[in-house]
């Protein structure tokens, strides 16, 4: 298959006539997007590539029903997101408790991040920032992987996961503001182990 | 202080966690992963294509063929508890019975075709299924 010529759009219509090369595309360009949604909220390797094998299947198959008008990675973050809330079902809940919305959005970095991440090495940072992704709950992981990787807008987040705008916005600033505490924290603890 | 800026994510003075985020996040499934899902899809449409679907069309037609056999009986079944003042006994009944069934089944020898015909239609959809070089 050529890249160069070959877009989502081909790769679309070639899977809607039951062509293997436009599976493959589809799949070679969103299974790190789709793994990322899934793994978020499943927290688990094997469940989240059974999660992301699933929701792709369920894609290929209904793939004739895929209306243009939306975009392609709206549809199947929404497929990889409904289907990890399923696979969650009789095991735990994913944390989707009503937020009190904000109208602010601002936040004071921490000390010890402000001071200590700059300086560390890239892998360190990378070490670092997992950690740190780790302890974030499920919704607020789920919004940085959206936003930040995915680089989904606010209204396709709304889309995918049928959370409102403020809701959102309010995930992803607590997300953010606990990444730095939670980064901080980290970074404390390196201090402390030094001395 | 920091100031989240959501029409643009880079711009609230951070790119460098930004970008360290995007590449803390963005794991990758197995190696086998694309040739693992592609060969269960394609397993699943296989096994979805060979099932045999026989169409309704004519088990519509049967159901109603059975209603049209079942027809005379309820009626002069019907006739008989509706007029007990006319005197109700089970010799008339089935006299009465015996001859609405008789003209009601000079037409059996059509409903036998249509039947048939039926039945024909459903194996050939099924041969048909099973076999598509037919």
């Amino acid at each position: 298959m050529d890249k160069s010529t070959y877009s989502e759009d081909t790769a679309i219509e070639s899977a809607r006539i039951g062509k293997d090369d436009g599976y493959r595309y589809l799949l070679e360009k969103y299974q790190t997007y789709a793994f990322s949604i899934a793994i978020g909220i499943v927290k688990n390797e094997a469940n989240a590539e059974e999660v992301v094998q699933d929701s792709f299947i369920r894609v290929f198959k209904n793939i004739a029903k895929f209306k243009k008008t939306g975009k392609f990675s709206t549809w199947l973050y929404r497929i990889v997101y409904n289907t990890s809330l399923t696979s969650l079902k009789g095991k735990r809940k994913i944390d989707l408790r009503s937020l009190n919305e904000l109208e602010n959005y601002e936040f004071d970095i921490p000390d010890n991040y402000a001071n200590g991440f700059d300086n560390l090495a890239r892998n360190d940072k990378i070490s670092f920032v997992n950690k740190a992704i780790a302890n974030l709950s499920e919704s607020e992981n789920l919004v940085v992987t959206l936003y930040y990787l995915n680089e989904c807008s606010i209204i396709e987040i709304g889309q995918i996961t049928g959370w409102n705008t403020a809701t959102i916005k309010t995930r992803l600033y607590r997300a953010r503001q606990n990444l730095y505490v939670e980064l901080s924290k980290l970074l404390g603890n390196e201090r402390n182990n030094i001395r | 202080m920091k100031k989240l800026n959501f029409n643009n994510r880079v711009s609230d003075d951070d790119e460098k966690l930004i970008r360290i985020l995007k590449e803390s996040i963005g794991q990758e499934p197995s190696g086998q992963f694309i040739e693992n899902t592609l060969e269960k899809f394609l397993t699943l449409k296989t096994k979805q294509n060979s099932v045999h679907k026989p169409l309704k069309l004519p088990l519509y037609m049967m159901l109603v063929i059975v209603l049209i056999l079942l027809v005379p009986i309820i009626f002069s079944f019907g006739s008989q508890i509706s007029l007990p003042d006319a005197g109700f006994n089970l010799e008339n009944f089935f006299e009465n019975m015996a001859f609405q069934l008789d003209s009601w089944y000079m037409l059996s020898p059509m409903l036998l075709v249509l039947v048939l015909l039926s039945v024909v239609w459903i194996e050939l959809g099924l041969v048909k299924f099973r076999n598509p070089f037919v």
